[in-house]
């Protein structure tokens, strides 16, 4: 009988899902896997098909020259490119790495170097044009042939451009650069940005990836089990506490590294990412940082009494975990060589470093080994905490002298639990669904030589804030693509039947069928009626004059898609931010509901406001205006009882600002409109003016008054 | 064989929920504990069971106490209360098998003693039910059995019977006997009087804290020369119990 150890409980774990109090994370959860996963798949399947070249045995040593210019194939006339051969082609646009791969398909060959159009007439005007090289990257080789490419060959072929332009007057241009042709450093723009993510988005993720799974096994565990009355039949089996904690904890650290190894398995399904050598690293960095949070977490439940109050205290060691991993991120790639062996900040480098092939060893032994070492002190001290009873059994409510805990405190928990599930929800559905959108029209995008300044700004994308600036850069640009709209629209739809399947039914998100007509028909009144009187505004103050009327019969098919998409976003919107959050907020003040009306309307309407921060030209009489009309809708909504007149009113506003004005729709650039503007107010669009400040704030108190005047006439009659 | 000597407990500074309580159960005896709501029974049985210590005083098991062979004494016990739950979404069968592993119990012997127990308690027809679509009688036998999966010697049981219809009362009524002629000492709180009466070989009742009367029913009855036992009770509770 000595032998029982407890792995029954450790078995027993892994082998059931979360449920009860864990429910939401676990949706949340498979949700974020799913969307990890279609990304990874798109990524792979893009990226293996143009760069897998498992087809060859050998390495080829063909170059492939796009748009070469008349001096270079004369260079090349008088000076053959000894090692092999060189191929001629011609494509507009110098970043579709996709094209350039399949030119190194059909050539077998195994580096290509882009030169601009007008590449002879920038060397006579003295400037310095870029030249960008495609490799191979299945074999080290590629690297190779490209820097003897571009020491032997190119080195030459500037000389002779010297010679025959007669720049020798203009040598310093040359001496300054000092190889002549600055090629984009080693890497082309979409390697760079494969590399930064490899540093950045996939160690945030595996982050993100254990400390979700262990948090939503881990509370579950223990103080799930005091919860329900379950765990002091388990202290009381001849287990010993040590034991106790070991199988739990042995549980959350298995169930949480599953989801993490999947991840890299994906991963190293990309070949950028596959490099032999960081193999061992990555396994050590990651069962290390699994252990150790499976061990905190194990901790916080052992010290709470229920799920929600263990999740509580776990979330600020979520949030310090992620902010470490985002200081990394910021810190470039690069850091100082003690980081590589301090826990969690050697987890984070040294993942980035595996990914991207070059892993510091000695750094992830000694940092796997001192996380290890402090998991196990963890493991100690929740057993010691186990040992005293005040931990062990739960208030009962047969001995009411036992101090039990303020019931306020509980209900405070609560609050906040639910606040991050009204919150976060709405938000996290959105990016989601956006960025799914945006990958097919992203991968076309890339073919389009109209963008290659765009993609060539990828390459020094460094820190959070410019992804997201460049993120929303693309979103404007796709503005104008009926591919992305079409798929917006859809996303636009699901999102509403998200938040009604989320909140059991479409009465629950504002979408009443009583009146639904009329107050939709009352809505595009209010709608086009305000978004009118702005610009009539803007016509008065002269920050907009009418040009002409009409738009190309081409712009008609994406006319009628952005119409209609603005039907499921504004509806999507009011959904979220309205149906949906409101009576979330409210129910979380179920004492009083005077403050929880108020809270509602502020927290949507805050949210509301923020959630277009990242747009273009954002600025604060954007963030005011924006907010004002989230109050004057939420007012709407909290007077009707539904959101159909604002989900109408929505549509029409952003429909009149942008397709019937031509104006910018919240820092957006506007899609084809009947009438032509010259618009020269702020760049976020009316929204960031003051005139539209002014009537959102007439409606606003002009609602006000009437439904004062409206709910007072009843009580005298 | 447990004993309890003079065990005091507080959970917090200046008020004593247990004031003193000492008694002995011998094996093959049903020692029933009852008391009004709040009088300490739950907390008492706590202690006994080792999910909690007392303040001060001792309480052994076998001569064993939980500081020094905490496992053994776990080996030993079989625990019950209201507050001690099953799994809602696992099924009796299942749940058997897991704390049989936690017991170290042998397979085979598992299985048979498994089928044993779930024939004798009726658990048979619903054993791959889940926990939460199970009756609260039901449950409560699957509770009863899983308590008792590694046959142990004491058993403390906290209303076993409550809120059962009279024919699975009587079920486990009558195996609480057999287990009782088999040797093991078993300690009972009850609020039900003819349980106690039919059942317990000695009762003590627990009032605020204290042991205010013990002994077997006749001797409480003629005690305080009262018709019946529950005459009796009242009678020792209005004498001992003090307003605050």
């Amino acid at each position: 009988m000595s032998k029982n150890k407890g792995q029954a409980i450790t078995k027993n774990m892994i082998w059931k899902s979360g449920r009860g109090g864990t429910q939401i994370c676990g949706t949340t959860f498979l949700l974020a896997l799913g969307f990890v996963w279609t990304v990874i798949v798109c990524m792979y399947a893009a990226v293996l098909y143009y760069f897998g070249f498992n087809d060859y045995t050998f390495t080829s040593k063909y170059v492939i020259v796009v748009n070469a210019p008349d001096s270079f194939i004369a260079y090349e006339d008088l000076n053959p490119y000894e090692e092999s051969l060189i191929f001629y082609e011609e494509w507009d646009a110098p970043f579709d790495f996709m094209k350039m791969s399949e030119f190194m398909h059909e050539h077998a060959a195994g580096l290509t170097v882009v030169f601009p159009d007008d590449f002879d007439d920038q060397i006579k005007s003295g400037s310095i044009p870029e030249v960008l090289t495609y490799y191979r990257t299945d074999t080290l080789g590629y690297k190779d042939l490209k820097d003897s490419f571009n020491d032997n060959y190119l080195d030459g072929y500037k000389a002779y451009l010297a010679d025959i332009f007669n720049l020798s007057a203009q040598s310093d241009a040359w001496a300054v650069t000092n190889d002549g042709i600055p090629t984009n450093g080693d890497l082309s723009g979409v390697m760079l940005f494969a590399q930064a993510m490899g540093r950045s988005f996939l160690p945030i993720l595996l982050f993100i990836v254990l400390l979700y799974a262990a948090m939503s096994n881990g509370t579950e565990a223990i103080s799930g089990q005091k919860e329900r009355g379950t765990f002091s039949r388990i202290l009381l089996t001849p287990v010993s506490r040590r034991d106790i904690i070991q199988s739990f904890t042995n549980g959350v650290f298995i169930s949480a590294s599953i989801p993490a190894f999947i991840i890299i398995a994906l991963a190293l399904l990309i070949p950028v990412y596959r490099h032999a050598s960081g193999i061992i690293p990555l396994i050590l960095l990651t069962l290390s940082l699994s252990l150790f949070i499976s061990a905190l977490t194990v901790m916080i439940s052992v010290m709470n009494d229920s799920v929600s109050s263990a999740q509580t205290a776990f979330l600020p060691v979520f949030f310090i975990l992620v902010s470490v991993a985002v200081t990394c991120i910021n810190g470039g790639s690069d850091p100082e060589q003690f980081y590589y062996f301090i826990p969690v900040y050697g987890q984070f480098y040294g993942l980035g470093d595996a990914f991207n092939g070059s892993p510091n060893l000695s750094g992830a032994l000694v940092c796997s080994a001192i996380t290890a070492a402090l998991a196990l002190a963890v493991i100690e001290i929740s057993t010691k905490i186990l040992s005293n009873e005040k931990f062990t059994t739960t208030a009962s409510s047969e001995d009411e002298d036992k101090g039990t805990e303020p019931t306020v405190f509980s209900s405070f928990i609560d609050s906040v639990i639910g606040m991050f599930d009204v919150i976060f929800f709405p938000l996290f559905i959105l990016s989601v669904f956006q960025i799914l959108a945006m990958i097919p029209v992203a991968v076309v995008y890339t073919r389009d030589p109209l963008y290659s300044d765009f993609i060539a700004g990828l390459a020094d994308v460094g820190t959070v804030g410019d992804i997201m600036r460049k993120a929303m850069e693309i979103i404007s640009i796709f503005m104008n693509d009926s591919r992305f709209l079409a798929l917006m629209s859809l996303s636009y739809i699901l999102i509403i039947i998200a938040c009604m399947y989320k909140s059991r039914g479409a009465a629950n998100v504002g979408l009443i069928r009583k009146d639904f007509g009329k107050l939709y028909g009352k809505g595009l009144i209010v709608g086009s009626a305000l978004m009118t009187l702005v610009f009539i505004l803007l016509l008065i103050t002269r920050h907009v004059t009418v040009e002409g009327f009409g738009f190309p019969s081409s712009k008609a098919l994406l006319f009628l898609f952005s119409v209609i998409m603005w039907v499921p976003q504004g509806a999507a919107e009011e959904v979220m931010f309205r149906g949906y959050m409101i009576p979330r907020v409210k129910s979380l003040f179920k004492k009083n509901a005077r403050a929880g009306r108020i809270a509602a309307i502020v927290i949507s309407s805050v949210l509301f406001s923020v959630s277009h921060a990242f747009n273009g030209g954002f600025n604060i009489i954007a963030l005011i205006n924006i907010f004002l009309f989230a109050v004057l809708f939420a007012l709407i909504y909290e007077r009707t009882g539904s959101i159909a007149l604002t989900c109408a009113a929505h549509t029409m506003w952003n429909l009149f600002q942008g397709n019937v004005f031509g104006l910018s729709v919240s820092g957006n650039d506007a899609v084809p409109s009947i009438i032509a503007t010259n618009y020269t107010g702020s760049d976020f669009g009316p929204e960031g003016t003051l005139e539209a400040t002014a009537v959102i704030t007439a409606a606003l108190v002009l609602f006000v008054v009437m439904s004062r005047r409206r709910s007072s006439s009843p009580k005298k009659s | 064989m447990i004993s309890v000597n003079d065990v005091h407990k507080s959970y917090t500074k200046n008020k004593e929920t247990i004031k003193g309580v000492s008694f002995e159960v011998k094996d093959g005896m049903i020692f029933g504990l009852l008391g009004p709501n709040g009088a300490g029974k739950t907390t008492l049985m706590q202690m006994i069971s080792t999910l909690l210590s007392p303040s001060s005083g001792s309480i052994t098991i076998d001569g064993l106490n939980a500081k020094d062979n905490l496992l053994d004494i776990h080996k030993r016990i079989g625990y019950l209360t209201t507050e001690v739950r099953l799994d809602p979404m696992s099924t009796p069968d299942k749940l058997w098998d897991f704390f049989g592993e936690l017991y170290a119990i042998p397979r085979e012997e598992s299985a048979s003693r498994k089928k044993e127990i779930f024939c004798k308690l009726g658990i048979m027809p619903f054993k791959d039910k889940r926990i939460n679509e199970l009756s609260t009688g039901m449950k409560q036998k699957a509770s009863i059995a899983i308590s008792l999966i590694h046959n142990p010697p004491v058993i403390i049981f906290d209303e076993p019977t409550n809120g059962l219809d009279i024919l699975t009362s009587k079920q486990v009524t009558d195996y609480l006997i057999e287990l009782k002629n088999e040797g093991h000492s078993i300690i009972l709180s009850t609020h039900i009087f003819s349980v106690a009466e039919s059942l317990c070989d000695e009762i003590a009742i627990l009032v605020d804290g204290k042991i205010v009367a013990q002994g077997d029913v006749d001797s409480l009855v003629k005690q305080t020369e009262a018709k019946n036992f529950e005459e009796a009770f009242f009678k020792i509770y209005v004498e001992h119990h003090v307003e605050e």
